[in-house]
């Protein structure tokens, strides 16, 4: 693998990744892939499909322990703590690290019990409180001038688009440390589909991210860092990693080479 | 699968609500098991030493506070015939046509369903006092078996239907597609494929009547009567099993040790039944899986 | 899909068939009417209102009020559905969201088996076991009480198993979006699975109600069956389908019609729950989700 020896990326990662290999049964989803997510940037994750990408998001909140028969090895560290380590609170782990998924998954109850319900589990008593942290979330997306009047109306009546911004807007609710995005777009009409990528370009400033995506156009828009998931020896690797300018114009690897001009994958 | 999967491994937070959810869930469940352990262990207790062959194969002496349960055994299953004899033809065919041949979201599809479903829905009694007012008074049956199995097949008409409608539905339709293909007309594709790959679920759903007919007792008070002789002939009145429970209990002193062997053979029936149902879905699940 | 002539022959002696479910539900209807209409022309709203049940074979010699009767079935269902709904949800979550698969398994064959025993064991038992027990409490024993306990017992089988099913349905993206957001098991289901199952669920409650209405013979055998409008749990109380089992045997004239005009009651009834059911699988929007 080319890892690269920028500084930024390797002083104050928020995820360290070491070694991780995760599998399914006897599938091998990945294999010994390390990498550190640098605070503060956008990294993404680009690759063909069945790669692992989304199984690497998973490891990073610990999604993995849902599914049964997952068996994750390795290390990953947060600021530095072991996630995976025996008093590991789960609860708290993904309140830090948030997730979107490639489906947009409102809970069947209104707008405002999207956000509420999770807000209250994580601790803020204050009605008021909630109230003032919906109402700035919802600013944050675009989405408040748009559902102000009907909070209380069932948010699977919204569009595609907006149901996607309103579970971004219940993840920034808790104020997790880094997000993490599985192909947030891939789901939506292509002008929704604008919508959540400004959004995304909106949070850079104040939030880690790291975007799976299928998109190269979108990767090179939005991202800082970009790590190359290839398949294989029948698993998934990390096959290169770098800056976003330098894979995309002097990618090291041959097969990322071909993979961002479009010619493989 | 994802029917039988456990999700039990979402985390629990520390806080006192959740402490109390997960105790009360755990108790409510443990509750329910207890209970339901007390009340088989209870039949069973004073129940197993109660049967014998001699219980089987001997008449009741007494109004049945001694002596055996030929009889009602013999009603029971005659009883039980008649309900099949109807039923199965009257709700193979109806299963068959509502699958294969009725135009779906049709009408008459439309009401048909719908009168199944008023029909699973009426309670017991009112059966009874169908049963009553037609078979035993207006065709002049009278109390007897056969009006008791009438009645009885008019009550499992929707539950056979629907187990067997449910197992044609789930033939593959690669299989009407195949024969229609080789110019088989519909009638000849129902019994040379259909019928054939259904065969399983005819039995579950066989085996489920047989299950509600002999668990009944308040269709048959009116219909079959009480009389505790060996019948003749259908047009005889006979008790099946539960009305033999529902009498040594309510009006004979002293009939309760019968009654509780009694209890041991009915609810040991159905157990059978109950695991040839378990063990006949398995085995048609695999089958068909195997076949696709 | 060409339709060959035997094809049609066919299809027309099926549909013919199929028919009897039909045929069967208007016979019910018409036979039960037939039979009510004496006493509903001679009695008119007093068998509501009137609070005496004396009856006899001619309306002057007797009287014929059902409100007594009528208060104990709604007293004995809702009981029988406050003490099974809650129970029965504990155990279907206790199935999807607390127990380890092997244990998960293992009750729900508990449960089916419960299912499975007829409504005179438990009747049974409840004579035997139960009354003793709350006689000890509080005088005589056969009560509103013990029904309600005994028939709650066998509704929550009905119960749990259409609500686990609603909670097998709910899409496993809501329950992982929860978990993503750091919510902790109970509040995933009390904010997310239940709400989302609402519908089966409430379903479910229906369905149990109906069977707890139409129950006769664990009734008959706990309640006591004494006629008068229960004032506590330990009264003894007469239900309307106990009042049919314990009189139809002898009843003539005036009285055996004013026994079939409560046995429409009740097919009525079962008829107007079995529609809400249907209503709730066919426009989810307008019976809940405003409640959430
Ligand atoms: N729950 C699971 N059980 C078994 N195998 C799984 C499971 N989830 C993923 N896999 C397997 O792990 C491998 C990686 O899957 P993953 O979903 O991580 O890929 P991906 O890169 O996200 O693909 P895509 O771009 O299609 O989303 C695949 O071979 C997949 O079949
Ligand atoms: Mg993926």
């Amino acid at each position: 693998m080319i890892h690269e020896g920028s500084t930024k990326m390797d002083t104050d990662p928020v995820l360290d990744v070491r070694g991780l290999t995760v599998k399914y049964g006897d599938i091998v989803a990945l294999r010994d892939v390390s990498l550190a997510v640098p605070r503060g940037a956008v990294t993404a994750i680009i690759g063909p499909s069945g790669c692992g990408k989304s199984s690497f998001l998973s490891v990073l909140n610990r999604l993995t322990d849902m599914i049964p028969g997952c068996e994750v090895t390795g290390s990953v560290r947060l600021d530095g703590e072991p996630i995976h380590a025996e008093a590991q609170n789960l609860i708290a782990l993904r309140r830090r690290v948030g997730m979107i998924f490639q489906r947009p998954n409102p809970f069947p109850t209104s707008i405002r019990c999207n956000i509420d319900v999770p807000l209250r589990e994580s601790g803020v008593r204050r009605r008021s409180e909630r109230n003032d942290i919906i109402r700035d979330v919802l600013c944050d997306v675009g989405l408040w001038d748009e559902v102000k009047d009907r909070l209380e109306t069932s948010a699977q009546r919204l569009s595609g688009g907006q149901q996607q911004r309103l579970c971004i807007a219940r993840a920034l609710a808790l104020r997790p440390d880094v997000l993490l995005f599985d192909e947030p777009c891939s789901a939506l009409d292509p002008i929704s589909s604008g919508v959540v990528e400004d959004l995304i370009q909106k949070l850079r400033n104040r939030q880690t991210i790291v975007i799976v995506t299928h998109n190269l156009s979108q990767a090179r828009r939005l991202a800082d860092y970009v790590a190359m998931f290839w398949n294989q020896y029948g698993a998934g690797r990390l096959i290169e990693y770098g800056a976003a300018d330098r894979i995309f114009e002097q990618p090291v690897n041959h097969v990322t080479a071909s993979y961002v001009d479009g010619t493989v994958g | 699968m994802t029917q039988n999967r456990s999700l039990a491994g979402i985390p629990a937070n520390s806080s006192a609500v959740e402490r109390m959810a997960t105790l009360v869930v755990w108790l409510g469940a443990a509750l329910v098991t207890a209970v339901f352990l007390w009340i088989i262990g209870d039949i069973l207790r004073h129940g197993m030493s109660g049967i014998s062959w001699a219980f089987l194969s001997s008449a009741p002496q007494r109004s049945g506070r001694a002596g055996g349960i030929l009889p009602v055994l013999v009603s029971t299953f005659w009883i039980l015939i008649v309900a099949l004899a109807v039923a199965v033809p009257v709700g193979t065919l109806t299963a068959v046509w509502l699958a294969d041949f009725a135009r779906r979201g049709g009408r008459l599809a439309m009401v048909v369903k719908a009168c199944l479903d008023v029909l699973a829905g009426v309670p017991s009694i009112v059966f009874g006092l169908f049963g009553n007012a037609v078979f035993c008074r207006y065709l002049g049956l009278g109390y007897s078996l056969l009006a008791g199995g009438l009645t009885l097949a008019c009550m499992v008409l929707p539950i056979l239907i629907r187990a067997l409608e449910a197992e044609f539905r789930a033939v593959p339709d690669d299989y009407r597609f195949a024969a229609t293909a080789l110019g088989m007309s519909r009638t000849r594709t129902v019994t040379a494929i259909l019928l054939p790959a259904a065969l399983p679920g005819l039995a579950v759903g066989l085996i489920l009547g047989v299950g509600r007919v002999l668990a009944e007792t308040a269709a048959l008070l009116f219909t079959s009567g009480y009389v505790d002789r060996m019948p003749r002939s259908l047009m005889d009145s006979g008790r099946s099993l539960s009305i033999h429970i529902y009498d040594l209990s309510m009006n004979v002193p002293g009939g309760e040790a019968n009654a509780y062997a009694t209890a041991v053979v009915l609810v040991g029936l159905l157990t059978l039944i109950n695991g040839a149902v378990l063990w006949l879905s398995d085995h048609v699940t695999r089958r068909f899986h195997g076949a696709i | 899909m060409c339709r060959s002539r035997i094809d049609s022959v066919v299809g027309g002696i099926l549909a013919v068939v199929s028919g009897a479910a039909c045929v069967v539900v208007a016979l019910i209807f018409a036979f039960l009417i037939v039979d009510s209409l004496p006493a509903i022309t001679a009695l008119g709203v007093r068998m509501w209102t009137d609070g005496s049940w004396h009856p006899a074979d001619s309306v002057s010699a007797g009287t014929f009020g059902m409100a007594p009767m009528i208060a104990g079935t709604i007293a004995v269902t809702l009981g029988a559905v406050a003490l099974a709904a809650p129970l029965a949800l504990a155990s279907a979550v206790f199935c999807r969201y607390y127990a380890p698969g092997a244990i998960a398994a293992g009750y729900r064959r508990l449960v089916h088996l419960l299912a499975g025993v007829p409504s005179v064991v438990f009747g049974f038992w409840g004579l035997v076991v139960l009354i003793p027990i709350l006689a000890r409490l509080k005088p005589p024993g056969p009560s509103l009480l013990a029904g309600i306990l005994i028939v709650g017992l066998m509704i929550l089988p009905t119960i749990m198993l259409l609500a686990e099913s609603a909670l097998a349905a709910v899409p496993e993206s809501y329950v992982l979006g929860g978990v993503a957001l750091g919510m902790g098991r109970w509040a995933v289901i009390r904010h997310i699975a239940i709400p989302t199952a609402r519908r089966g669920i409430v379903t479910g409650v229906i369905l149990g109600g109906a069977r707890a209405i139409g129950e006769t013979m664990a009734v008959v055998m706990v309640c006591g069956n004494i006629i008068r409008t229960p004032h506590g749990l330990f009264d003894p109380v007469r239900t309307l389908t106990a009042n049919i089992a314990l009189e139809m045997g002898y009843a003539l004239g005036m009285h055996r019609s004013a026994l079939f005009v409560s046995g429409l009651v009740l097919l009525v009834i079962a008829v107007v729950m079995v529609a809400a059911t249907t209503a709730i699988s066919r426009y989810p929007s307008a019976c809940c989700d405003a409640v959430v």
